[in-house]
C-alpha cells in the first residue's frame, strides 16, 4: 500500500466513524419524539423566582367569555404548568363581575398530552354532584373557558379533548359534541 | 489497493447509512413504532397446554405472532398481493388486514385497531385487539395478556346470560325493530330472504327477557330462544341493520324490497334533493329526566320547548303543504342521536331543534340561531386529530371504535348542507329579531351534537334566556310564544320560497 493509499484509507475510516456517530444520534432523537410515556413521567421543577402571565377565560356579562390575566410561577414541566393553569381556572375569577366556569366541586383528575399535541383533560364531577341543568350557552362557556385557556396559554397544544369522570362523552352536558378534539372558540370572547 | 477500495466502500456506506435509514423509515413497514421489548412469551391455552409465542412491545401496546395463534386456535392465513393485504379465514368468515392499515375489515364491517400489524422475517405480528375481534367473534375466545409474567392466556369466554328488550315501531312504510341489550353481546347477524337472525356467540339470552311483537305488516314474528332472536319478515320485505350505542342497540329497518333504498339511520345517506320542502322535523329540546335549563320561577326548558314545537307544527301545517313531525310529542327522554335519526328516517327537508338558554348572568337575553360548526375552520385537522385520538393510549370514547366511524359518517351528513343551514339560520334570526324586538345575538356556529348527523338543512334555535327573569316571564305568556312561533313560520316560508323558487307571500298578522 502506498503512502497516498494509506492516507485515503485512514480518511475514509475517519469519515465512517463520524457518519456512524451522526446516524446513531439521529436515531436516538427520532425515538425520543415518540416516547409517549415521557410526558407523564416528568417531575415537577419550579424555576425559582420566574413567573409568567396567563389569560384565564371566565364566563361574564352577556353570556360571553372574558380574559383575566393571572401571574403564576413557571414550571419546568409542561404538564405541571397546565395543571397549575387549570387549577387557577377552577379556583374561579378574581374580577367581580365574572363567574366560575364550573361548579366548585369539580376537580381535574388526570391530564395527558400526546405527541400530536392533543391535550386530554379529565374532569371529575364527584358522585353526588349531578350535571347542572345548563342551557347550551352555559355549557359552551364552561367548555370553552377550559379549551380557550389551554390553547391560548400553551402553543404546543393543538386541540383539547374533554373527558368527564374518565370517559369521553358524546356531549359534555347535553348539547356540545365532545366526542372529538376541540379547537378554540373566539366567537364567545368579549374584550372589555 | 484492495484496502483502499474496502475503506472507500465502507465510508460510502456509512455516509449513506443515515439517509438510507431515514428513507426506510418513510416506508410503511419501517414507520412501525419503536420496539421497547421483544422476545418469546407463553401462550397459555389451559390444561397444561402451553406454547411459545413471539411478542413485541411498542408504545401502543403489544404485538403477537399470528402464526403461533393460528397453529393452536385454528384459522387459515393467506398472504395477499405484494404481501400488503392478508386474509385470515375462520370457518366461512374472512377478515382482511395489512401492515399499511390500522384497521381490520370483514365484509362491510371495519374494526379500527390499536396499531398496525407488522410483517417481518419472523412472520406476521398483530395487536391484541385483532385477536380479540377475530377469535372472540368467531370462536368465543377471550385473551388476557400478562406483561409481567409474559403470558398470553386464552380461554373460552364464559357464557353470559343477557337480557334483551325488543321494541317495534312502524312509521311511514318502515318498521323499525330495536333490540336493546344491557351490554354489548357477542353475536353474528344472518340476513337471508324472509328472515334475519341475531345469533349469540358464547352468550345466552335470558328466557322470557324479550316480549312478543304485535301485529305488523312487515314483521310477521319475532322468535326468541336462548341462542338468539329471529325476525320473520313478510314476503318481499327486507331488513337493513345497524348499531346504536349507549346503550347498545341492534336496529333493523324493515321495508318492502320494492322500495329503491332502505332507510339508514346510523349512516345517513343524503336524500335526493328535490328542491321541495315537504317534510319538516321539529325537535323539542330535552325531555323526561333531562329537564334542560330551569328558570327562576321553576319553569323547565323541556316544557316550553314542547309547547313551542306543538304550536309550530300546527302553524306550519296550516300555512304550508308540508308534513311536520315532532321528534317527541310527550315528556320523554330521547337521545340526541335518535332525534337526528328520526329526521333522517323521515327524509326530512328541514330540521329545527328548539331550545331555551341560560347562563349565570341574569342580564343575558335574546334569541340566537345556530348551525353546525365542524369544529371551527380546519375540519381536516379535526379529523386528523380524531384519528390520532384513536391511536392514542388515552381513554377511548364511550362505546367501541365503530362508534367513531359512525361519527365520521355522521359528520359528512350535515357538512353537505352547511350553506343551506346557514341561510335558514339567518332567516330565522332576522324574523326573531324583527318580530320580538329581541337583542340581536346573531347567527352562530357551534358543534351541537343534535345537528351533527342531520342529512338536511338543520338549525338549533335558542328562543330566549330562562335565566333572565323578564324573558322567562314573557316566555310563559301564550301571546309571546305565538309571536315567537309566527316568526319561525315566516322564516320557514321565506326559506321554502328561496329553495323552491316560488313567490313569497307573507302576512305579518297571519304569517
Amino acid at each position: 500500500m502506498s503512502r497516498r493509499q494509506a492516507l485515503i484509507a485512514a480518511a475514509a475510516i475517519l469519515v465512517s466513524v463520524v457518519a456512524i456517530i451522526i446516524g446513531w444520534r439521529t436515531g436516538q432523537d427520532r425515538l425520543g419524539t415518540t416516547d409517549i410515556q415521557k410526558t407523564e413521567s416528568s417531575e415537577q421543577e419550579i424555576v425559582a423566582g420566574q413567573t409568567m402571565v396567563v389569560e384565564l377565560f371566565f364566563p361574564g356579562p352577556r353570556g360571553r367569555l372574558f380574559a383575566e390575566e393571572r401571574e403564576i410561577p413557571v414550571q419546568g414541566d409542561l404538564l405541571k404548568q397546565l395543571e397549575l393553569i387549570l387549577g387557577e381556572l377552577l379556583a374561579g375569577p378574581e374580577t367581580e363581575d365574572l363567574f366560575p366556569a364550573l361548579p366548585p366541586e369539580v376537580t381535574v383528575d388526570w391530564l395527558h398530552l400526546n405527541p400530536a399535541g392533543i391535550f386530554y383533560v379529565d374532569l371529575e364531577f364527584s358522585g353526588d354532584v349531578p350535571l347542572p341543568a345548563w342551557g347550551s350557552r352555559q355549557e359552551m362557556l364552561a367548555v370553552y373557558s377550559i379549551v380557550n385557556t389551554v390553547l391560548t396559554s400553551t402553543p404546543e397544544i393543538s386541540s383539547v379533548v374533554l373527558l368527564r369522570n374518565g370517559q369521553q362523552r358524546p356531549t359534555f352536558a347535553g348539547h356540545l359534541d365532545t366526542s372529538r378534539p376541540l379547537l378554540a372558540n373566539r366567537q364567545l370572547v368579549a374584550r372589555r | 489497493m484492495r484496502a483502499t477500495r474496502w475503506a472507500s466502500t465502507l465510508a460510502l456506506i456509512s455516509l449513506l447509512a443515515p439517509f438510507a435509514l431515514q428513507a426506510a423509515e418513510q416506508t410503511p413497514n419501517s414507520e412501525a413504532l419503536p420496539v421497547w421489548e421483544s422476545g418469546i412469551a407463553t401462550l397459555d391455552l389451559g390444561t397444561d397446554r402451553r406454547f411459545p409465542i413471539a411478542y413485541a412491545v411498542t408504545p401502543l401496546g403489544t404485538l403477537f405472532s399470528l402464526h403461533a395463534v393460528l397453529a393452536n386456535l385454528g384459522g387459515e392465513l393467506k398472504l395477499g398481493p405484494m404481501n400488503q393485504a392478508h386474509e385470515l379465514t375462520i370457518g366461512n368468515v374472512t377478515y382482511i388486514f395489512g401492515p399499511d392499515s390500522q384497521s381490520l375489515t370483514e365484509g362491510t364491517e371495519i374494526y379500527p385497531l390499536s396499531q398496525r400489524p407488522t410483517v417481518a422475517e419472523d412472520g406476521v405480528k398483530v395487536p391484541l385487539d385483532l385477536l380479540e375481534t377475530v377469535y372472540g367473534e368467531q370462536l368465543g375466545y377471550e385473551f388476557q395478556w400478562d406483561q409481567a409474567g409474559r403470558t398470553l392466556t386464552v380461554r373460552k369466554m364464559p357464557a353470559r346470560e343477557i337480557g334483551v328488550e325488543v321494541d317495534l315501531v312502524h312509521l311511514q312504510g318502515v318498521t323499525t325493530v330495536v333490540l336493546q341489550f344491557p351490554t354489548r353481546p357477542r353475536y353474528r347477524i344472518k340476513n337471508i330472504p324472509g328472515q334475519v337472525s341475531v345469533e349469540l356467540i358464547g352468550d345466552r339470552l335470558r328466557p322470557g327477557s324479550g316480549r312478543g311483537i304485535p301485529d305488523d305488516n312487515l314483521v310477521n314474528d319475532v322468535l326468541q330462544t336462548t341462542q338468539g332472536i329471529r325476525l320473520v319478515l313478510a314476503p318481499e320485505a327486507e331488513a337493513h341493520d345497524y348499531l346504536l350505542q349507549n346503550p347498545f342497540r341492534l336496529v333493523f329497518d324493515v321495508y318492502r324490497s320494492t322500495q329503491s333504498t332502505g332507510p339508514n339511520l346510523a349512516t345517513p345517506t343524503p336524500p335526493t334533493r328535490t328542491n321541495r320542502i315537504r317534510t319538516i322535523v321539529i325537535d323539542p329540546g330535552h325531555g323526561g329526566t333531562n329537564t334542560g335549563a330551569r328558570g327562576s320561577e321553576g319553569v323547565e326548558e323541556k316544557e316550553l320547548t314542547l309547547l313551542l314545537a306543538r304550536a309550530l307544527r300546527s302553524r306550519l301545517e296550516e300555512r304550508l303543504p308540508v308534513s311536520v313531525v315532532l321528534t317527541r310529542s310527550e315528556d320523554v327522554d330521547l337521545p340526541l342521536d335518535t332525534r337526528t335519526a328520526i329526521a333522517n328516517q323521515q327524509k326530512a327537508d328541514l330540521f329545527i331543534s328548539l331550545h331555551l338558554n341560560s347562563v349565570q348572568d341574569p342580564g343575558a337575553r335574546g334569541a340566537e340561531t345556530y348551525f353546525l360548526s365542524l369544529q371551527a375552520t380546519d375540519e381536516g385537522a379535526a379529523r386528523a386529530a380524531a384519528v390520532e385520538n384513536r391511536a392514542d393510549p388515552a381513554p377511548q370514547a364511550e362505546g367501541d371504535s365503530l362508534y367513531d366511524l359512525q361519527l365520521i359518517l355522521w359528520d359528512l351528513a350535515q357538512s353537505q348542507y352547511l350553506a343551506e343551514s346557514q341561510r335558514l339560520a339567518s332567516l330565522v334570526q332576522e324574523e326573531l329579531n324583527e318580530a320580538l324586538h329581541l337583542r340581536n345575538r346573531g347567527v352562530k356556529q357551534a358543534p351541537f351534537r343534535v345537528l351533527l348527523g342531520a342529512a338536511m338543512p338543520a338549525v338549533l334555535v335558542e328562543c330566549g334566556f330562562l335565566s333572565n327573569p323578564e324573558e322567562e316571564a314573557r316566555l310563559l305568556e301564550s301571546q309571546y310564544r305565538a309571536e315567537l312561533v309566527n316568526a319561525l313560520v315566516r322564516a320557514v316560508i321565506r326559506f321554502r320560497a328561496q329553495i323552491e323558487g316560488t313567490p313569497l307571500s307573507l302576512d305579518k298578522e297571519n304569517p
